[in-house]
């Protein structure tokens, strides 16, 4: 008992000594740097690009640590490492948002671990790269063999968001209220096709009464309003929908695949 | 005992990192952080640099200063920047920085006394602070007074001179837009004020509008009457964008003017600061 006191009281000692502040982080990153600074030669040099981009990570600020480790000298890496370093700087990418980045590092990097293929499923979901994050999803919750998770992946998969033609939605929106409907604001859609209808019968109506420059006039600064803003907002709502719905859906991805791979078994 | 002796390195091992001592000297890692600084690694270098491990002296005060100014910290480098010392190396720098610094931060007066009491080497480069501190501070005399000691031969200095002088030209010796006449010219043709003003596309669509309100209300007065509600509903919706037009027009101008001042005193701020780059390189 009194030997257990005394490991619990050296473990306290030394969790104290070597935990880390974020101040802590901080410096070791700048000490990296010096070591750099000072001269270090190439393997020196590319293991404190490593550890600085690493406390970069612990302190969230992926950018540095992306912008770090592009310094890495690849030339002088094994495969393995300059597959672990290209690893960590997609995962930096990917965790500061900037998907099309990682992508493109992703599309360099063979998926030979389950943590890349973890990883590139994730990156393509998010870039709208559905067809081939689909493959390396499976291939990632089947690492380890065949998982009951398969159906629901494929079932996930196949509610994928469809982008939306720009210019399908430009030509669609010269009828109001069709437009809306094909971004699926169908609320929106009637209201616009609403106004649009209001100033046709407030031109048609002054025509036929004989009253041609109010209604020519009138009808064309009504419609201006109307019709010029139905065409601008479907084009918006296709632009909003395009960036939106990736991410909607990497969303759903990555809580399907922490949930496939923290419980393999169902 | 035994236990006293385990807190006590428990406490120590705790209190280790955080309370270092202050042995180092900022002047042996002045290398090292402009380094930093000129790679884009400013916030390694703020983070070595404001720890507590370092000897107070000027050089400290000054790289502080510098890495807050990188960092766009204005009021924490301004504040550096005046703590510099006097007989410091970095003081000539240090002054005429913390002066672009507190133009910045829209302290126009604050600088000019110390600047005038300044009498180092670089006396052009203050007179140039000064004439733009006296802009800022629309100050027509001062800007003069201070524009007397522009040489216009020095590489850095004659290209912000030049500029200083042209923005004190513009907006003390031309004529100014003046906005009753924008609301002149709008009350005779809808839109003129506003192209006047340097709106061309505002005017051309006040013109329109007014003009297709007042068409649809002469239609009805020839058919309906001058009493009739589709008379008097167009005619009351033109004289509300007519006179709408005319105050707008008004407005334009001061907009126009606001936007030209604002303009001036974005070049002034470039034209005290960014020199420094040159001289003090």
């Amino acid at each position: 008992m009194p030997r257990l006191r005394l490991y619990c009281t050296i473990s306290i000692f030394l969790c104290a000594l070597f935990s880390a502040s974020a101040q802590d982080w901080e410096m070791r990153a700048v000490e990296c740097e010096r070591l750099i600074f000072d001269g270090a030669d190439l393997a020196s040099t590319n293991g404190a690009l490593l550890k600085k981009a690493e406390c970069y990570k612990q302190l969230g600020r992926y950018a540095d640590a992306s912008s770090t480790l592009e310094r890495v000298r690849m030339f002088a890496l094994t495969d393995e490492e300059r597959t672990e370093v290209l690893y960590q700087q997609e995962l930096c990418h990917f965790l500061n948002g900037e998907f099309g980045q990682a992508a493109v590092i992703a599309d360099n990097l063979e998926p030979s671990r389950q943590d890349i293929m973890l990883l590139h499923a994730l990156v393509l979901a998010y870039s709208g790269r559905y067809d081939e994050s689909e493959i390396i999803a499976a291939r990632c919750i089947s690492w380890n063999g065949p998982s009951p998770y398969l159906d629901e992946l494929l079932a996930l998969y196949r509610q994928h968001p469809a982008e939306r033609n720009a210019g399908a939605s430009l030509a669609l929106s010269f009828l109001p209220p069709v437009g809306h409907f094909y971004n699926e604001a169908y609320g929106e859609g009637l209201l616009s096709g609403g106004l649009n209808a209001a100033a046709v019968a407030f031109m048609v109506a002054n025509l036929a009464g004989g009253y041609w420059i109010t209604g020519l006039l009138g009808g064309a600064i009504a419609l201006n309003y109307t019709y010029m803003g139905n065409i601008e907002r479907c084009q918006e709502l296709t632009q909003i929908h395009n960036n939106n719905a990736p991410i909607l859906f990497g969303d759903r991805v990555r809580e399907f695949l922490a949930r496939a791979l923290e419980e393999p078994q169902k | 005992m035994r236990r006293a002796c385990i807190i006590s390195a428990f406490l120590l091992a705790l209190a280790a990192p955080r309370a270092g001592a202050q042995d180092d000297w900022a002047s042996r890692d002045f290398d090292f952080v402009e380094y930093l600084i000129d790679n884009g690694m400013k916030a390694d270098a703020k983070a070595l640099l404001f720890r507590e491990s370092y000897v107070p002296s000027d050089t400290l005060t000054y790289l502080r200063a510098w890495t807050a100014y990188t960092m766009k910290e204005l009021e924490t480098a301004g504040e550096l920047f005046r703590a510099v010392p006097d007989g410091s190396p970095f003081a000539d720098k240090s002054l005429f920085y913390s002066a672009a610094v507190s133009a910045h931060l829209g302290e126009y007066s604050a600088p000019v006394a110390r600047l005038e009491a300044y009498d180092g080497r670089f006396k052009e480069v203050r007179d140039l602070q000064l004439a733009g501190l006296a802009l800022l501070r629309d100050d027509p005399q001062a800007f003069r007074q201070a524009a007397q000691g522009f040489g216009y031969s020095d590489f850095a200095l004659q290209q912000p001179e030049k500029e200083l002088s042209a923005i004190y030209s513009q907006r003390y010796e031309e004529k100014a837009k003046s906005p009753w006449l924008a609301a002149a010219a709008s009350a005779v043709v809808p839109g003129l004020g506003k192209v006047y003003a340097g709106n061309l596309g505002e005017g051309i669509a006040a013109f329109l509008i007014t003009g297709a309100l007042g068409a649809i209300t002469a239609e009805h007065w020839i058919k309906d009457g001058p009493g009739d509600w589709k008379t008097i509903v167009p005619g009351a919706l033109c004289a509300v964008v007519y006179i709408g037009n005319i105050y707008g027009s008004y407005v334009s101008v001061s907009i126009q003017q606001t936007k030209l001042k604002d303009a001036q005193t974005t070049a002034v701020l470039y034209n005290i600061h960014i020199p420094l780059r040159s001289v003090f390189r």
